[in-house]
């Protein structure tokens, strides 16, 4: 076949580690965008109708060089919608699911190819409809992330309450359909595609991450995808299911019971994925390894359970308001379980301090504050105060960027070898790692105190409220600490293109690690195994109960079975 | 295994020092700030001066000289109106500056100079002025904190710290020449209102008056009720006399641009001094706004049943009130004069306003009411009409024999009436 | 990298958390003034809350410190240890004692501040009509019944008595708008399409700020309001000051 037609072919691969680097490419590529309209967010909350160096006039010629206040509602939505349903949900199911679940269970491939093409090929359309709003006359959403009714519903309530909702109504239905047939997908290939002798306790965490992430997408996406069918229809067909008498609500509720699951999908399979590189990178089994699929599987079904903490100074009556402390309260503790868990792992281990597990460390550390801050708001008097302002904002900010991203950091270190047969360089990790987490912090620890203040989100010029005219510095502090963070990333580009031209080959398994995923070669042919595998033990064999070296590999391999 | 080499320290110092002088550096520099747009020509007055791009530049030139420029404003004429200040008004500034600089003020009264940082350029420059004064040992702790407090108590805007506080608060609707034209203006039903036609609805006077500084500042503190105007209370007395100030510039401005484009259209040139005869013709008519005041003299009656009643005749009377042919029988704004149908056989709003938009009759059952909620004020809708639009001046309408269609006292009958329609027990 | 900078990173971590809030603990990047009934409850349970995160953040930290510290230098393997059931037992109790601990202490204090159904079905003192953007009041009047021509308006500045019950009724007249004051701890939604009750006492006179918490549109940041509590017989006069723009005939706006 001609080089061409290869490529071509390639790009329409039913392979599940071409679909898993497809959607990392274009997860990475959203991820710049995300943070971009962050920027531009920071930019207007530290100087407000100021003129953004270099963008200003092209961005905003028009409006005098200076954002608008209808477009300030525009970016911060389409920076959540972007960061949410494109980057971290696609990175974490759609990359890394991808690639790594048959690996790790002993399959060739995931259960039905063609419907994990289509779950990337079905985001393309997601991601042109989030970007077209930018193009039209009213702009891109605004009605934020959220989109509560009326705001979203009413044509005239804001700018980009016309098409832009409209665009943004489709971006989230495709998206949905992305995950929800990527979710199908893992869990049936979990359940039955596993080689011989992979219980399913005997699968490592990551794969359990996956497994309760794909599960909860599976229970929770089609309520979103009604939700927005019914706005839709509200919005175009007249309908009132969110007008009307307080069905405002139903929107709400509707809208919570997917996009409280999601979060736990945003950070359940980081957890699973930095338990392994602790445990590989520590050489030493993970503490607990029950309690932590139980803590998996309790976050699961508790996440289901408690999505009107959201909800607390709606209108919801005091009752239900109850009920959904008492769920959120639970649900911290398998959190603290897990955290308790890891630091079991490396404690007593022979760590390797390589950029793999300092982004794992980095991980636990950020996941504990952001979970710790959780712990006020789920406290419902404390949350009357807190709800809408910017300790909401830093906690999320914790959990999402300071734990699930460093996660994913860590997992590229940790699995960039096995994808590309080459390694990252270590020097330039760390060098990112370092600026990476110290700038996070400086970023997000600030918004705090900024939200004990009472300064709300979502605003254009804080400082049109009397109350927050103290804050002006700490934004500014936090703005050019977020201008550095952004451009500390491109040690982690420069890292990315380095060592995928010019990498030191890795061979397939230069971390020594016991998963199965590093029987393969590096990288794996489409079959994935040279050889049948059967498991044997759990991935977990480190330390000096495991054989003459340090480790005991999961998987005898077979010699392949003649017909 | 990790087999490369850990960076050494030396290296991750020296990149930690360039990112804490980037940071520093970034910190340091100069804020950030807000763009000035320079004003542009009405496109109305341009058209008037057809291709005569020499015409358009004289033009500009005479504005400039008058009014300065977006970046100075003030010009020839521009003053900032503390001196039109009442005296009670005064002391209204001086209280609300005290509320709005407590901090610097409590920072004054400690001794924190530094720690005194006002935003507004006057102030921040006076204050500039007497720190150095201070450093340089004329002046002593006391006088720094006398005459800093004195400082703050009674700053009243220039027309520049004006401009930037319209920048930040209004162009983005009323657009940098006031022309109603701002980038969030397209999405805005009424639209934003244009001042260069010097046509003002919501006033206490009987029209065609320029509005009175109480006007403007009742504007602002109440918003318009019912539009995207909303209420400006939140800043201080002061920034709301200097927001009238300028306003009134750039209405002064806009109104002068337009009747000089309409004479050169008419007699193809201009006199000498023409901007100065038409500045003061038009600026004539804002001092005079004073003397237009529309009151009732007497004590205003209060809301009876009968009145109510009264007023109920009254409002679908055609030979009187005639209200209904445009409010509706209900008062829903449905009526039929409101409607008209066009050259493609569409039912569209009967009128235009003074600025183009189509407008249709107040739906008066909503109790929302733009100009003010008061009784006088519906008083004075109903008996002044509201200029710019097609609602009449009842006070004015006569019949074919010249009387007037309804007194006064009626005209307090069918604002009882108007009330009624979005009260308890309403119609 | 060596050791201490790994160490270094989490302690500089775990020093930087703790000074952060220990520096900020009653400044302007705090809790505002505490000018409500229920106030002071909201943020005892704030406090207490921080205390536990604290200790609990700490001790997180300082076991990883340390565990990242000695397994850096360790050269012997790691003892093959996948778990201990004690020790799961003790860090599942123990958060979980804490955390029901956090879901009885909030009680009270969740009911103090929503009121009994009584104090609610009080007429409210004022009705609040919340729009895109700005904040408008409407007093009953002197005959106490909402909607009636007696009633008394004003804009931007909700003028409350100290030391009593005050009931609002809320409503919006477009999109949902919430009514936030930092310094009462308070803050309820309002929906389109009803009335949204809501009750507070603030003890003192003084002027505080609202905020709008809910996301309203292109306006959302400029929807300040002030509440001023003050005395009763003030109260009266702000009352008897908003009657005389009923009866106002204009002629003392003419110079």
């Amino acid at each position: 076949m001609s080089r061409l037609r290869q490529g071509w072919s390639h790009v329409w691969s039913l392979d599940h580690k071409t679909i898993g680097v497809q959607f990392l490419i274009s997860s990475l590529v959203m991820l710049l965008l995300g943070g971009l309209l962050a920027m531009a967010v920071r930019w207007q909350l530290a100087w407000p109708w100021t003129e953004m160096p270099i963008v200003g006039r092209a961005l905003f010629g028009d409006h005098g060089r200076v954002m608008s206040p209808e477009g300030y509602t525009a970016l911060f939505t389409m920076h959540g919608t972007v960061m949410i349903f494109f980057v971290v949900i696609p990175l974490l199911t759609g990359a890394f699911g991808n690639y790594l679940i048959p690996l790790m269970i002993g399959a060739r491939d995931m259960a039905f190819p063609r419907l994990n093409a289509f779950s990337f090929w079905i985001m393309v359309p997601g991601i042109a409809c989030a970007l077209a709003g930018f193009a039209l006359e009213g702009g891109a959403a605004a009605a934020g992330w959220t989109a509560y009714p009326p705001l979203s519903t009413v044509l005239g309530a804001a700018p980009g309450s016309g098409a832009g909702q409209t665009l943004w109504l489709w971006a989230l239905f495709f998206s949905g359909l992305s995950s929800l047939s990527g979710a199908i997908n893992y869990v049936v290939t979990i359940v039955t595609m596993r080689a011989p002798g992979m219980s399913l306790m005997r699968m490592p965490l990551t794969v359990w991450g996956l497994f309760v992430a794909a599960a909860l997408q599976c229970m929770a996406l089609p309520v979103l995808t009604a939700a927005t069918v019914l706005q839709y229809s509200d919005r175009a067909l007249g309908t009132g299911f969110y007008s009307d008498a307080g069905t405002p609500l139903l929107w709400q509720h509707l809208f919570w019971f997917y996009s409280h699951p999601a979060v736990y999908v945003m950070v359940v399979p980081a957890m699973g994925m930095v338990s392994d590189i602790l445990s590989v990178h520590s050489r030493k089994p993970v503490f607990g390894y029950k309690p932590m699929v139980w803590a998996m599987v309790a976050i699961t079904g508790l996440g289901v359970l408690v999505w009107g903490h959201h909800m607390f100074v709606s209108g919801m009556s005091p009752i239900a308001g109850t009920g959904f402390m008492l769920s959120t309260i639970l649900i911290a503790l398998p959190s603290a379980v897990k955290t308790f868990n890891w630091l079991g792992t490396v404690w007593g281990g022979r760590l390797r301090l390589n950029a793999a597990l300092l982004y794992a460390l980095g991980f636990v550390s950020m996941f504990v504050i952001g979970g710790l801050s959780g712990i006020w708001m789920a406290a419902t008097p404390v949350d009357v105060y807190m709800h809408d302002t910017y300790v909401v904002v830093a906690h999320f900010h914790y959990i999402v960027f300071g734990g699930t991203l460093f996660g994913v950091f860590a997992a590229l270190h940790h699995w960039f070898p096995k994808i590309t047969g080459k390694r990252l360089d270590e020097r330039l990790g760390k060098i990112h790692f370092v600026g990476t987490f110290v700038l996070t912090n400086a970023v997000f620890l600030p918004m705090h105190q900024a939200g004990f203040a009472g300064m709300v989100r979502r605003i254009a010029d804080p400082y049109a409220y009397k109350a927050f005219e103290p804050l002006r510095e700490l934004n500014v502090y936090i703005t050019i600490a977020a201008l550095c963070l952004f451009a500390w990333q491109i040690f982690f580009v420069i890292n990315l293109i380095k060592s995928l031209w010019g990498g030191a080959p890795a061979g397939s398994n230069p971390w020594e690690a016991a998963s199965l995923e590093w029987e393969a070669s590096s990288p794996p042919p489409h079959d994935n195994f040279d050889r049948d595998v059967v498991v044997v033990r759990g991935p977990y064999e480190y330390g000096d109960a495991a054989g003459e070296k340090d480790w005991l590999p999961q998987a005898q391999p077979l010699e392949r079975s003649t017909p | 295994m990790d087999t490369a080499p850990a960076p050494t320290t030396t290296t991750l110092l020296k990149l930690a020092a360039v990112a804490c002088l980037l940071a520093h550096l970034l910190a340091s520099c100069s804020e950030p700030e807000v763009p000035v747009q320079p004003w542009r020509a009405n496109p109305l007055a341009l058209e008037k001066l057809g291709e005569d791009t020499q015409a358009a530049a004289q033009l500009a030139q005479s504005l400039e000289q008058l009014y300065g420029t977006a970046a100075v404003p003030g010009g020839a004429v521009g003053v900032a109106g503390q001196s039109e200040l009442s005296a009670e008004r005064a002391r209204m500034v001086r209280v609300s500056n005290e509320a709005r600089y407590a901090r610097a003020l409590a920072a004054l009264e400690s001794g924190a100079w530094d720690s005194v940082k006002p935003r507004e350029g006057s102030l921040a420059a006076s204050w500039r002025a007497l720190r150095d004064r201070h450093t340089r040992g004329e002046l002593s702790d006391a006088a720094l904190r006398a005459e800093g407090r004195e400082l703050h108590l009674g700053w009243y805007p220039t027309l520049a710290d004006s401009a930037h506080l319209y920048r930040m608060e209004c162009q983005h609707c009323h657009g940098t020449e006031g022309g109603g034209d701002g980038s969030t203006a397209h999405f805005l039903k009424p639209r934003p209102r244009d001042f260069r036609l010097g046509v003002y609805k919501w006033t206490a006077l009987a029209s065609p008056a320029r509005p009175r500084r109480d006007d403007l500042r009742r504007t602002l503190h109440e918003g318009v009720n019912g539009t995207s105007m909303p209420s400006f209370a939140r800043l201080s007395e002061a920034q709301v006399e200097g927001l009238v100030d300028y306003v009134r510039l750039l209405s002064l401005r806009g109104e002068v641009e337009l009747r000089m484009a309409a004479t050169f259209e008419s007699d193809g040139e201009w006199e000498e001094d023409a901007a100065q005869v038409e500045h003061e013709a038009v600026w004539s008519r804002w001092q005079q706004a004073e003397t237009k005041v529309l009151a009732y003299e007497g004590v205003v009656p209060p809301s009876t049943p009968e009145s109510i009643a009264r007023g109920a005749q009254l409002y679908n009377d055609a030979t009187k009130g005639n209200c209904s042919s445009c409010h509706g029988v209900d008062g829903r704004g449905d009526g039929p004069a409101a409607w008209k149908i066009d050259a493609r056989g569409e039912r569209v709003p009967a009128y235009l306003d003074a600025w183009g938009d189509p407008i249709l009759p107040r739906n008066l059952r909503l109790g929302i009411w733009r100009g003010g909620d008061r009784p006088i004020d519906l008083w004075r809708r109903i008996a002044n009409g509201i200029p710019g639009g097609p609602m009449p001046a009842l006070r004015d309408t006569k019949d074919k024999d010249g009387v007037r269609v309804v007194t006064d006292e009626e005209i307090w009958s069918l604002v009882h009436y108007v009330r009624s329609l979005s009260q308890e027990g309403g119609a | 990298m060596t050791r201490v900078w790994a160490s270094g990173l989490f302690v500089a971590l775990l020093v930087a958390v703790v000074w952060s809030f220990v520096a900020a603990y009653d400044t302007e990047l705090w809790l505002p003034q505490q000018a409500s009934s229920f106030a002071g409850e909201v943020d005892a349970l704030f406090n207490s809350i921080l205390l536990a995160l604290t200790v609990a953040f700490v001790a997180v930290m300082a076991i990883l410190i340390l565990a990242v510290w000695r397994g850096a230098a360790r050269t012997e393997r790691a003892r093959t240890s996948h778990g201990d059931v004690r020790l799961e037992l003790l860090w599942t109790l123990v958060p979980a004692a804490v955390l029901v601990w956090i879901a009885v202490a909030q009680g009270p204090t969740w009911r103090a501040m929503k009121g009994d159904a009584a104090l609610l079905d009080r007429p409210a003192l004022a009705r609040v009509e919340a729009a895109q953007f700005d904040w408008r009041f409407r007093y009953p009047g002197a005959d106490g019944v909402y909607d009636t021509a007696d009633d008394l308006l004003c804009v931007h500045e909700l003028v409350v008595p100290a030391g009593e019950p005050v009931v609002l009724a809320m409503r919006t007249r477009d999109v949902i708008h919430s009514f936030f004051v930092p310094d009462f701890r308070l803050k309820q939604d309002i929906l389109p399409g009803r009335d949204t009750k809501l009750w507070f006492q603030a003890p003192a006179s003084g002027l505080h700020e609202l905020v709008c918490a809910e996301l309203c549109g292109w306006g959302h940041y400029k929807m300040a309001g002030v509440v001023r509590v003050v005395a009763r017989e003030d109260y009266a006069a702000h009352l008897a000051e908003l009657a005389l723009r009923l009866t106002h005939n204009g002629t003392e706006e003419r110079p």
